[in-house]
């Protein structure tokens, strides 16, 4: 049940953790899931983040660009546009609203620590 | 399956729904270094192949993706017919996203996307939710909606159907909005005539308001008893019927 409730919230917010992965710069699939579990979100497997990536490229949030390796295959690399950049700002104030009206409601007393 | 099975499949479909050539060959390199770092197989870390497709090629709608050009549409069915309607309308291209506190199917038909969805309903009751999700996750299942102790599950039809999947004609949004079945209208009508009645006592002064209360509840109680009945035991005769076949 615990897991599948993670798997609800993250499902929610999963294109804001991608684009602020972004902000320090480009980066790849796989670092980017990596960077997420790391973070203690839990393991984001490709079948899911593909599909988010592509929505944020089509979307305008995020541009891709696919460079040949020298070695083994090439991969799909992803840049923050300006436009991702002031979508993640307005939306991350969203999720943060909400998360402390979550926060007032299940704190004994409801009120915020 | 291999794993060039996998992606042989997963370029199949992807260009099934016009994706260009050269955006399946970035795409399959791409998801290939990305299974050279996580050592796994293609199925467990994509999912089926075709359905992967459809998400990747756009012919999946996004859900909760703010589309302008998507029709949208809610509708019920009873118990005797949800599933039987659901084929129907996921036929059509209809996603159910939510069943709204009613019962009712909040369904959307996204104009770029050309998916039909199939769909099926599990009991998921407290103790048999994890095994039930367990079980149908990995098979591309999404759990789309819950009422009462009904689960139901939705899939591109693309995952097991491949590029078939892909919608066809599309039939414009149906006028109705309420499917009964005969046995659901019967149970419908029995209540009506046990309420109405309970309502024109209770005016006559004969029934108090509490015992009107409690007539309904008591009503809808014994027609909801009712129909899950004949249905659970439909699903058993269907059952024994799948297993002896």
């Amino acid at each position: 049940m615990a897991a599948d409730r993670r798997s609800s919230w993250l499902k929610g917010v999963l294109d804001l953790l991608v684009l602020s992965r972004l902000t320090d710069g480009e980066s790849y699939g796989y670092e980017i899931a990596k960077a997420l579990a790391e973070a203690g979100l839990g393991e984001i497997k490709g079948g899911t983040l593909y599909p988010v990536l592509n929505r944020l490229e089509e979307a305008g949030l995020v541009e891709a660009e696919f460079r040949a390796a020298e070695r083994g295959p090439g991969r799909r690399y992803y840049r923050l546009t300006a436009l991702g950049r002031e979508r993640l700002t307005a939306e991350s104030g969203a999720w943060l609203a909400f998360h402390r009206a979550v926060q007032t409601m299940l704190s004994p007393g409801g009120t915020t620590p | 399956m291999t794993t060039d099975a996998y992606f042989a499949e997963l370029s199949g479909s992807l260009r099934a729904a016009h994706v260009p050539d050269e955006q399946i060959a970035a795409t399959v390199e791409d998801l290939r270094a990305h299974l050279a770092e996580t050592g796994t197989a293609p199925e467990e870390e994509f999912g089926p192949a075709a359905a992967f497709a459809a998400q990747l090629g756009g012919l999946a709608p996004t859900p909760g993706e703010p589309d302008g050009r998507a029709e949208s549409w809610t509708w019920t069915a009873d118990l005797f017919n949800d599933r039987r309607m659901l084929a129907v309308h996921g036929d059509q291209g209809w996603e159910v996203e939510s069943l709204d506190p009613l019962g009712r199917f909040v369904c959307r038909r996204s104009a770029t996307a050309a998916l039909r969805w199939e769909y099926r309903r599990e009991i998921i009751g407290a103790r048999r939710r994890t095994k039930v999700l367990a079980e149908l996750e990995p098979e591309g299942w999404e759990l789309c909606g819950e009422w009462l102790v009904y689960g139901y599950f939705k899939r591109p039809r693309a995952a097991t159907a491949g590029p078939a999947g892909a919608l066809g004609a599309r039939p414009a949004a149906p006028h109705r909005r309420l499917f009964l079945s005969r046995r659901g209208k019967l149970a419908l009508a029995v209540w009506a005539v046990v309420v109405g009645g309970a309502t024109a006592a209770c005016f006559i002064g004969t029934l108090g308001m509490g015992g009107l209360a409690i007539t309904i509840a008591l009503t809808s109680m014994f027609s909801a008893l009712f129909t899950s009945h004949l249905e659970t035991a439909k699903g058993r005769v269907d059952q024994d019927r799948s297993v002896s076949s």
